[in-house]
């Protein structure tokens, strides 16, 4: 099953409202608006022709504006959450997408379908903050809960110090 | 103290007053004042058994966990951060890094997903290589998750036993790469050096032994009674949890599904070689219990030596490099990927977004270890004390790969 017919199913099913497919320059993805997110989620878990039971990850990127030669804007500043689920069944690997704004980045969780989706849910709180509501214990996983900040946004500043141990270097750490 | 025992207590309740019964120096109706409540006790960071710096929050009440969270971070080294700010190719090193047991299987992984959004060509000889050294790897893996899972449950012995034939696999590799933990042996585009003269009669002349020596492991540990006792039928994950928990590898086959990447998606050439996918059956209790698991990498280690010999007679002569990858500062192509590869811990995926420049823009790494540990808080609950620590052994989780 290639995404293009996995999408045409969903919009078979019913469930294509503001679906759109990503085709990126390698693996393409299914683009679903964050308010469709459970619902395309436990169709796609539970629809006996879809089966996508085994969920593999999900993680955000931190996306900045990025322009052209011409200083047009190719893509807008914003969050973006992955999903990668396979199908046993049909030997199947999809990935959805969601994206979400800069000011607003919080999502449903996913974890009451997919219970992997815990601990990928805190992680993705952890590094790069995005919020998953409805998510039964979200808190830092990989970091030490007094951590400000989170390390995997393009905009993260290296603290000075954390507690009372110096982090300063010198040279000072380089910025990506 | 029967009644103490049973009564699920709760922190909050107060204390609460139990007859003792069948106690012949007292009166029957004498009131004794026991007080029951929920003991927490930390496991780890620092206990052995949690095979490093894994801490577990243990609820206990007697010797019954009735709740379980595991505390991972210990060993976080930030590394997807790293991965963005440092060149795909000075990455490879720190691929060793996260599951140093199958240090080969990692860099493999990362190099596949590099060379996949790259559209680099790896020349054949060099995926034979890759074969035979990841192969070798993953037994070497299987060999210290089963040694060691003996050592959890009590048994000396077979640890020794399985280390030496890792050191003869350890020898092989640094051999070839000069390392034995941390290889950095498989490079973006193909392999470090070409087998050197007497290695492959070298790995032959090992898995005759081997083979011999794994019956021995057997009957030294496997049918071993109170092996078997400690556990069957002890952490029996069912299917559909395996499933919903996101677990794969030789867990996911322990609780009865025949599921390989090496079969379902091929990468590599896993498609040219005959091997069988083993997958637990119950044979000493449940199927999907800790026996189980083990079983299936007894199993996998003699499927992995199969492995190896065919890909030693099918192996050409020929290049084992790719010709445009030879400078630190290699571009990739722009795009964005997954790749899933088969670790010995279960399904090793690298997710990259790539912008055309030598780093990539985002590097996430999939880690088996962290979605098989994350199914604990589930499967605690209920058992013994002393189970909880046959059920981790059995998860076979390496920290570097959780906390990355």
């Amino acid at each position: 099953m290639t995404t293009q017919e996995i999408k045409q199913a969903l919009e078979k099913d019913g469930l294509g409202a503001g679906l759109s497919l990503f085709e990126g320059p390698k693996d393409p993805a299914i683009v679903v608006p964050r308010e469709q997110l459970v619902k395309v989620a436990r169709h796609l878990r539970d629809a006996r022709h879809l089966a996508f039971d085994l969920l593999i990850m999900v993680t955000g990127t931190h996306m900045i504006e990025k322009r052209d030669a011409k200083g047009v804007v190719v893509r807008e500043p914003g969050f973006e959450l992955i999903y990668h689920v396979r199908s046993v069944k049909n030997r199947a690997l999809l990935a959805f997408k969601v994206k979400l704004p800069i000011g607003d980045p919080t999502v449903d969780s996913v974890s009451a379908i997919w219970p992997a989706a815990d601990w990928h849910e805190r992680e993705t709180f952890d590094l790069v903050g995005i919020t998953f509501k409805g998510h039964p214990d979200l808190r830092r996983i990989l970091l030490p809960d007094d951590w400000e900040g989170h390390p995997l946004r393009k905009d993260y500043a290296y603290p000075k110090a954390y507690r009372d141990i110096n982090l300063e270097v010198d040279p000072p750490w380089p910025t990506p | 103290m029967a009644d103490a025992v049973t009564t699920a207590p709760s922190s909050s309740s107060p204390a609460r007053t139990f007859i003792l019964p069948g106690d012949p120096l007292r009166p029957p109706d004498t009131h004794v004042d026991v007080r029951t409540q929920e003991l927490q006790i930390n496991m780890g960071p620092q206990h052995p058994s949690t095979h490093g710096v894994l801490r577990v929050a243990i609820w206990v009440d007697g010797e019954i966990v009735t709740r379980a969270d595991p505390d991972i971070g210990y060993l976080h080294r930030c590394a997807e951060k790293i991965g963005e700010s440092v060149t795909n190719i000075q990455y490879v090193p720190y691929t060793d890094r996260y599951d140093y047991l199958a240090a080969m299987n990692n860099n493999l992984g990362y190099c596949l997903a590099v060379e996949r959004i790259a559209e680099v060509e790896v020349p054949e000889r060099a995926q034979y290589i890759r074969t035979i050294a990841v192969e070798l790897n993953r037994i070497a893996s299987h060999l210290m998750a089963v040694g060691t899972y003996g050592l959890d449950v009590g048994a000396f012995t077979p640890f020794f036993y399985a280390f030496r034939e890792r050191e003869e696999i350890l020898r092989i590799l640094e051999w070839i790469c000069g390392a034995r933990l941390t290889y950095n042996f498989i490079r973006i585009g193909g392999v470090m050096r070409d087998a050197p003269e007497g290695w492959i009669p070298d790995i032959l002349k090992f898995l005759d032994l081997f083979e011999s020596r794994l019956d021995e492991f057997n009957d030294l540990l496997t049918h071993n009674h109170i092996f078997v006792q400690r556990t069957a039928n002890v952490g029996v994950i069912t299917l559909e949890d395996a499933l919903a928990y996101g677990i794969t590898g030789p867990m996911l086959r322990g609780s009865g599904l025949r599921y390989d990447l090496r079969r379902e998606a091929p990468y590599l050439l896993y498609d040219r070689f005959e091997f069988d996918v083993p997958i637990g059956t119950g044979i000493k209790g449940q199927v999907g219990d800790c026996w189980d698991r083990y079983w299936v990498r007894i199993l996998e280690m003699r499927e992995s030596a199969r492995i190896v010999r065919q890909a030693i007679t099918q192996m050409p002569a020929g290049e084992i490099m790719a010709k445009n990858v030879r400078h630190l500062a290699f571009k990739s192509k722009p795009g964005e990927g997954y790749l899933g590869t088969e670790n010995p811990r279960g399904e090793l995926g690298y997710y990259l977004i790539s912008e055309g420049q030598p780093n990539s823009y985002r590097s996430r790494i999939r880690a088996p270890s962290f979605c098989n540990l994350s199914i604990l808080g589930k499967l605690l609950p209920g058992t013994m004390l002393a189970d909880a620590v046959a059920i981790i052994g059995s998860t076979d989780i390496v920290l570097g790969e959780v906390d990355r």
